[in-house]
């Protein structure tokens, strides 16, 4: 007996011959019971197709999807069980509550037609109401809550009848960043205390970081990366990951007989790396957070070049700058003491920890470099050890 | 537990996920459930739509095509023809200048006459058989009352001979004005419910960018309503081209003649002559299915309505002090006039075109009545509207589930909707000779029975209960009917449970506006009627043909007032003119 929810070699294909589209093109993942995973991906990538296949709401061209040992979905042996026979919550992105049902009615809706006449009896609709602090709303229309409120109560009606497996599609972009924030922390305490099983699906790196025990960033259908919020932060496993979760200053490097060059500033000096890099050609990538402009004479080790100030925002304790190296846009910060000692157009050192950069090979994948120990991983650990999976 | 479950051994399915991509193994049932419900629909629905018009051409093309023969060998049919086309384009003309006139002039309207905008769409409930019998008690030659106005001017010339004109309204030229004057309402209702989907910010933006406010309106509103421009025009024309009412009311005194009154001659008047009244009517078959066609080619379906949707602001830009008059004034025409004189002579105990309040009776009331056959009609049309309207609403609201679910295959429901909107581009005549043809003979023998008269207005009201409820769906969206489904509701569950109810107001709004537009039905009726089964219309036409003009008015109110007994439903369960602009 097995309790995992399978996605195996799922496939989605909307049209037929040469005007289709592949949505999904071969998901695998597997989901364990009472894990929160993230389906992590830009519009179109097929995260949202994908959470709809395993609702039942739209019909994979392939594969099969497992809730435990029930095939809910099977495209070779015609299996394909309506939603309502798959016992799953789901909650919408535009919440999709009935306007001509109460708060009440309409949490008491999947129970009163799953006939769970305990639940109803047993003031589960009340108890799911207080926990998303909607206790007090019972009696109105949706019509009369705000969309943090509206929002509260669909997590409600997805979770009353105490479902295996409870489906988000980008539930929070509806609401403005405070309260996203809000009812994001909520949701994340609600799993803990009820350990459902959960997927989720969202554009939103912070959001999955926040929520998920586990990630898949999608790309054009496919998953490209599955692994701990710590570890795809860490060790994005692309260049397309790394672009996802911030990894966006992008330096071209080659080496030849000097050393390693910028190839977009070809004038510059060669860069000092020490590592020992399994390749003549690479991409590193870092957060521009942790490109650092450091005095003239810093010692700070690290990847170190010079770029030239474009412009400076000051975004509040200090300043966000931007910069060209050679023909390289790139973007670094700058504490408030280091700016005095730089203007617009002039030049300044800059200085990315090596923990920080992730190196790619021409063809986009991670390049296996050591890495001393970094803080992220610190972190990770920490984290697993506190998971109550 | 887990015997109950279906889990395949691994091997079958490693087996399975090799060859079952392209669903060899899929069962045929699954894969034919879909298709079921679509396939029916595209049956029946041929059958309703389809058999009567091709019936028609059955009819026209037997006896080695002698129908058209005929049909097209008489005396003055060039002159129909042209008659014809004048009637389309040049009523087409008027109601597209003055309906996007008036159109614009609605969203320029300030709070304080935001009311008046509703204005031109009520002459749609005046009956067009009453509202043009209104207009020949104002200007028919000799006893028009607007025609003793002028004549009473006193530079007016004096009469030689008897007193007559200056306006005759039985002309070709009246005929393509009144005919325009009531399409208007209807262009009016598509331009306007295109401009409200547009965002105000749009033209916002023009009008900062330097452009005046016409050269906003050509230069961003047009363009941006063109989907509803193309459709409302095509729409407007083939019923300017179909109209029919106006025509057999106005011409007949001056022998001025249409297709659309040639197929009721050939039908109706002897020598009666079947097969040439179906020739006589192809040509605006062919066309009516040719627009359609185009049309569905050029808008899909879906893309017209989603192209269009937006947040279209309630704000009003700068408003405009002669929109409120330009609304009033419509409606003065369209509308009060005709009404006043219709209430007028049907108070007055003959009419010789003079006002003369001492004398107004109720007693052209109390005749109507007495008429076993008014009464009659009056319980027929009742009948059989209610009746047709109870059966569209269901079949309204499959097909739009069909349509809007996607289901089937692509084909059928390319089919479908060219169906679906054929009613709206063959004219009600036609039908009407179509539907004639196909009930008088086996299988279905129904003629001279109210079921046949139902199954016509089930057929006439189709494009309207579907475009209705299609609307209603498409704005609702997927998401209220998935969150049923995924609480563990099952298909049929989730309709009756959330997606009527969710609905109520557009189904009740659509139920209301069709039995509106049922209890005005002429053109079609006119056709199936038998002498057991007359409605409202026909038994207006008669009294029309036999008897007093006062009579004529009195039953021409009373058309009104069941009428406005639908509007208010229609206004009470909020669809109203809302409704409308769905189509």
């Amino acid at each position: 007996m097995t309790n995992k929810y399978v996605l195996d070699g799922l496939q989605m294909t909307f049209g037929k011959g040469s005007k289709s589209v592949t949505a999904i093109d071969r998901i695998d993942l597997e989901i364990e019971q009472g894990e929160f995973v993230v389906l992590l991906g830009p519009s179109g990538c097929g995260k949202t197709t994908a959470l709809r296949c395993i609702a039942g709401l739209e019909s994979a061209t392939g594969g099969t999807i497992r809730f435990g040992d029930r095939t809910v979905f099977d495209a070779s042996r015609g299996i394909d069980l309506a939603p309502n026979q798959r016992n799953l919550g789901m909650v919408f992105q535009s919440y999709a509550l009935w306007p001509h049902k109460t708060v009440r009615q309409n949490i008491a809706y999947p129970l009163k037609v799953r006939g769970l006449t305990d639940g109803l009896k047993g003031g589960w609709v009340e108890t799911a109401a207080e926990l998303v602090e909607c206790g007090h709303l019972l009696d109105r229309f949706p019509g009369q809550l705000s969309g943090g409120q509206q929002q509260r109560v669909a997590l409600a009606r997805g979770i009353v009848a105490r479902p295996d497996l409870v489906l988000f599609d980008e539930p929070l972009s509806n609401l403005d960043a405070l309260l996203r924030n809000q009812v994001r922390n909520e949701l994340h305490q609600m799993h803990r205390r009820l350990g459902f099983t959960g997927v989720y699906v969202t554009h939103d790196q912070t959001e999955a970081f926040a929520i998920g025990d586990r990630l898949a960033v999608l790309r054009e259908g496919r998953i490209e990366q599955v692994g701990t919020p710590q570890q795809i932060y860490a060790r994005p496993a692309s260049e397309y990951s790394a672009n996802f979760v911030g990894l966006t200053d992008v330096l071209n490097l080659a080496r030849d007989a000097t050393g390693w060059r910028n190839v977009d500033a070809p004038d510059s000096p060669a860069l000092s790396i020490d590592t020992n890099v399994p390749a003549d050609s690479v991409v590193v990538r870092f957060r521009p957070t942790e490109a650092r402009i450091v005095p003239e004479h810093s010692d700070e080790p690290g990847l170190t070049f010079y770029g030239r100030v474009i412009d400076s925002v000051y975004t509040g304790g200090r300043y966000e700058v931007a910069l060209t190296y050679g023909a390289t846009p790139l973007s670094a910060v700058a504490e408030v003491d280091a700016v005095s000692g730089f203007d617009v157009d002039g030049t300044v050192r800059v200085v990315v920890p090596w923990a920080a950069c992730s190196w790619f090979g021409t063809d986009g994948r991670r390049l296996p470099i050591d890495e001393p120990l970094t803080v992220s991983d610190v972190h990770r650990t920490r984290a697993a050890v506190g998971n109550p999976v | 537990m887990h015997n109950a479950t279906i889990a395949p051994p691994p091997a079958v399915s490693v087996d399975a996920a090799e060859h079952g991509r392209n669903g060899p193994k899929r069962s045929t049932w699954n894969r034919c459930r879909s298709h079921i419900l679509p396939i029916l629909a595209v049956l029946v629905l041929g059958y309703l739509v389809l058999v009567p018009l091709v019936q028609l051409q059955v009819r026209a093309a037997s006896d080695g095509f002698s129908g058209y023969e005929v049909g097209f060998s008489g005396r003055g049919i060039g002159q129909t023809i042209l008659n014809t086309l004048f009637l389309g384009l040049g009523s087409l003309v008027i109601a597209l200048t003055l309906g996007t006139a008036l159109a614009w002039w609605s969203t320029r309207l300030s709070s304080r006459f935001a009311w008046t905008a509703t204005l031109p769409v009520l002459p749609i409930v005046i009956p067009p058989v009453a509202g043009i019998i209104g207009w020949a008690m104002m200007l028919s030659p000799t006893s028009g009352m607007i025609n003793k106005l002028i004549r009473a001017l006193p530079f007016y010339p004096e009469s030689t001979g008897l007193p007559s004109g200056p306006i005759n309204i039985f002309s070709t030229t009246w005929i393509v004005i009144l005919t325009g004057l009531s399409l208007t309402s209807f262009v009016f209702v598509f331009f306007r419910a295109g401009m409200a989907r547009v965002n105000h910010e749009l033209l916002e933006a023009a009008r900062s960018a330097g452009a005046s406010q016409t050269r906003t309106f050509i230069g961003i509103v047009l363009p941006l309503i063109r989907p509803s421009m193309i459709y409302g025009t095509a729409v407007a024309l083939l019923l300017g081209l179909g109209q029919f009412t106006a025509p057999l009311l106005l011409g007949t005194q001056e022998n001025i003649r249409v297709l659309t009154t040639e197929v009721y001659r050939f039908v109706s008047l002897p020598p009666v002559d079947y097969a040439a009244a179906a020739a006589v009517a192809s040509p605006l078959m062919f066309l009516g299915l040719a627009v359609v066609v185009i049309q569905k080619y050029l808008l899909t379906n879906e893309g017209r309505f989603v192209s269009d949707v937006g947040k279209g602001s309630r704000r009003v830009g700068r408003t405009s002090r002669v929109a409120p008059l330009a609304m009033l004034l419509y409606a003065l025409v369209a509308l009060i006039l005709p009404l006043f004189a219709l209430i007028v002579v049907s108070l007055s105990p003959f009419w010789s075109g003079s006002i003369d309040v001492a004398t107004f009776t109720t007693a052209n009331f109390q005749r109507i009545f007495e008429m076993p056959q008014t009464v009659n009609a009056i319980i027929t049309s009742l009948t059989v509207s209610v009746s047709a309207v109870a059966v569209s609403i269901p079949v309204g609201y499959l097909l739009a589930d069909i349509l809007y679910r996607r289901r089937g295959s692509g084909a059928a429901r390319a089919i479908l909707d060219v169906l679906i909107t054929l009613p709206l581009g063959v004219p009600a005549v036609v039908f009407g000779a179509g539907f004639l043809f196909t009930y008088t003979q086996r299988p279905l023998v129904l003629y001279g029975t109210n079921a046949v008269i139902v199954i016509v207005y089930v057929a006439l009201m189709l494009p309207f209960t579907v475009r209705m409820q299609l609307a209603a769906r498409i704005s609702m969206g997927t998401s209220y009917e998935a969150a049923a489904r995924v609480s563990g509701a099952g298909l049929i569950r989730a309709h009756i449970g959330i997606v009527i109810p969710m609905m109520r107001t557009a189904i009740g709004g659509a139920a209301a506006l069709m039995f509106v537009m049922l209890s005005h039905e002429f053109a079609a009726s006119l056709l199936v009627r038998s002498t057991q089964t007359q409605v409202m219309g026909t038994a207006f036409y008669d009294i029309w043909v036999n008897s007093s003009y006062p009579l004529v008015a009195a039953m021409g109110l009373l058309m009104c007032a069941v009428t406005a007994f639908g509007v208010l439903l229609a206004a009470r369960l909020g669809g109203g003119s809302k409704a409308l602009e769905s189509l």
